[in-house]
């Protein structure tokens, strides 16, 4: 294997993870409550923004205010679901739609209010460091984020399998009227989930700050890949988000290195493009179609 | 004089425009088997649906162990110790057998007997307990609606609501679900079903109501509806 071929590899490897890092709370929304939530990409800039701030004023690493983004962002989620989302419950999906992307541009256009146009960044020590291995590079932050997206994975599966307020998600997922006949507050399932599925799109743009461009406009390309990623390993798949975000991202690495960087962005569309017609239920086929 | 269970006041259900039940009243008393048949379309579903919950009627007054509850929602009803088996069973196909009986212990106050909830199903249904690990898609008719059963007692109700157990199943099947809810109710829970093989139905409950257009058109004892011109003629086909 040569040294090209196997960076190129690598690269679209971190890459990947970082992509199903901040897909997965896509997934689980979407997966859930059938809500495609435009305003992913804001969960990741308020995630990326509270790691900012705690980095400018108290000199926090990224990593250690990544608990606090997750916290943030569940009680942002919740209370967005809770007295917003559940409004539009029951009603054509067309509503959810137009509501998460009002919900975008609000959150969008009141970040810029705030804290302006400007492009941040977080220059840390480890920010453009690499490891070299074997003559390859490995960015550190991008290995972490990597790291991140295989835990919260796990950490999602385990929490919907094994906790009962897990089992009355995938309860409700599947069929809210008998949930509600067991006895399951659905307003509060979908409140809980969509805090949770926003505290681990907050933790990734936590842990992507150090080496992503901050700015209050930078959610919408997030949530265009997102979907990218999600509708590739099967919407509302849970494990999915991993295997979209791992296929797209070894793609676009392999057309960068290999055709050129315009072309990498194409791919996206292309594969998306081809997904849906010959495969909608996602590489692994067990995503829902609508 | 002992007090219902559950009594319905003169209920009337509409769905926008559309009335689906009128003046219904009924009840159901601790320990018995009451059954509600009619032909489909009569308002049999809407009748339980309005009871749990899901629908609120336009008039009239529900009560509960004396409590009124027209106005609650099913996930709160549940907790007040009904539960339904609702139509066609509906257990959770993505979910492991085990996984949809824990749910149906979702409420706190059953959570901490789950443990012997568990055990007197798996007694019930042993077949159950064989299939513990599988995916509630994977089972046959009759297993899905045994789960489904076994699903509601795991909340462990005083008043059991059952939507056509025996729709779609095959003739020896049916049977075999009637015996269960006998047996179900000889250990002192209270059963109200609602039903379109009046057979059977007739043949497990102590008493019953015929439900047509939404009208309570006749009620009594199920021994002597057996027997009745009407409901021979209507429903045995005798």
């Amino acid at each position: 294997m040569d040294t090209v071929f196997a960076q190129a590899l690598i690269n679209g490897l971190l890459l990947g993870g970082v992509y199903a890092a901040y897909s997965a709370g896509f997934s689980l929304i979407f997966g859930v409550m059938g809500v495609v939530n435009l305003a992913h990409g804001e969960l990741i800039m308020l995630g990326a923004f509270t790691s900012y701030w705690l980095f400018d004023f108290f000199n926090l690493d990224p990593y250690l205010s990544a608990p606090f983004a997750m916290f943030f962002l569940f009680v942002f989620g919740y209370l967005v679901q809770k007295y917003i989302i559940n409004q539009v419950i029951g009603q054509p999906h067309i509503m959810s739609y137009i509501l998460t992307f009002g919900l975008h541009l609000m959150v969008a256009n009141i970040a810029i209010k705030m804290w302006t146009q400007d492009f941040r960044s977080i220059t840390t020590t480890y920010s453009g460091a690499n490891a070299a291995i074997w003559g390859l590079n490995i960015p550190y932050a991008r290995l972490v984020t990597f790291i991140v997206a295989l835990f919260v994975t796990w950490a999602l599966w385990f929490f919907l399998m094994r906790t009962e307020t897990g089992r009355a998600i995938r309860a409700t997922a599947q069929d809210k009227e008998v949930a509600r006949l067991m006895g399951v507050d659905i307003r509060n399932i979908y409140a809980i989930t969509f805090g949770l599925g926003a505290a681990i799109t907050g933790l990734s743009g936590s842990v992507m700050s150090p080496f992503v461009i901050i700015s209050p406009e930078m959610g919408l390309e997030y949530t265009i890949i997102a979907f990218c990623v999600v509708v590739l390993g099967g919407m509302g798949y849970m494990p999915g988000a991993l295997v979209g975000g791992l296929v797209l991202g070894v793609a676009q690495s392999l057309a960068a290195t290999y055709l050129n960087a315009g072309v990498s962005v194409a791919i996206t569309f292309v594969i998306l493009f081809i997904m849906l017609i010959i495969r909608p239920t996602g590489i692994l086929g067990k995503g829902s179609v609508a | 004089m002992i007090e219902p269970l559950l009594k319905l006041e003169k209920i009337d259900v509409a769905y926008r425009d559309v009335q689906v039940l009128h003046g219904v009243d009924l009840e159901v008393y601790p320990g018995e088997i009451v059954t509600v048949i009619g032909p489909n379309g009569a308002g049999k579903s809407t009748l339980l649906s309005t009871i749990v919950g899901f629908q609120v009627p336009r008039k009239g007054l529900i009560s509960f162990r004396g409590k009124t509850i027209t106005n609650i929602p099913p996930e709160e009803t549940v907790k007040l110790g009904m539960t339904t088996v609702p139509e066609g069973a509906r257990v959770f196909t993505d979910m492991t057998v085990l996984d949809n009986l824990k749910m149906g212990s979702y409420i706190k106050s059953s959570r901490v007997h789950r443990k012997e909830s568990l055990e007197m199903v798996f007694n019930f249904f042993p077949r159950l307990y064989e299939r513990m690990r599988q995916k509630g898609g994977t089972l046959s008719g009759g297993e899905r609606q045994m789960l489904a059963i076994g699903r509601a007692l795991m909340s462990k109700p005083s008043l059991l609501l059952l939507d056509e157990p025996s729709l779609g199943l095959a003739p020896m099947l049916v049977r075999k679900v009637f015996e269960t809810v006998a047996a179900i109710a000889s250990t002192g829970l209270t059963v109200l079903l609602v039903e379109q093989n009046v057979h059977f139905s007739l043949e497990i409950s102590k008493r019953a109501y015929v439900l047509e257009n939404g009208r309570i058109v006749k009620h009594g004892f199920s021994e002597e509806l057996m027997n009745n011109d009407y409901i021979k003629k209507s429903y045995l086909a005798l």
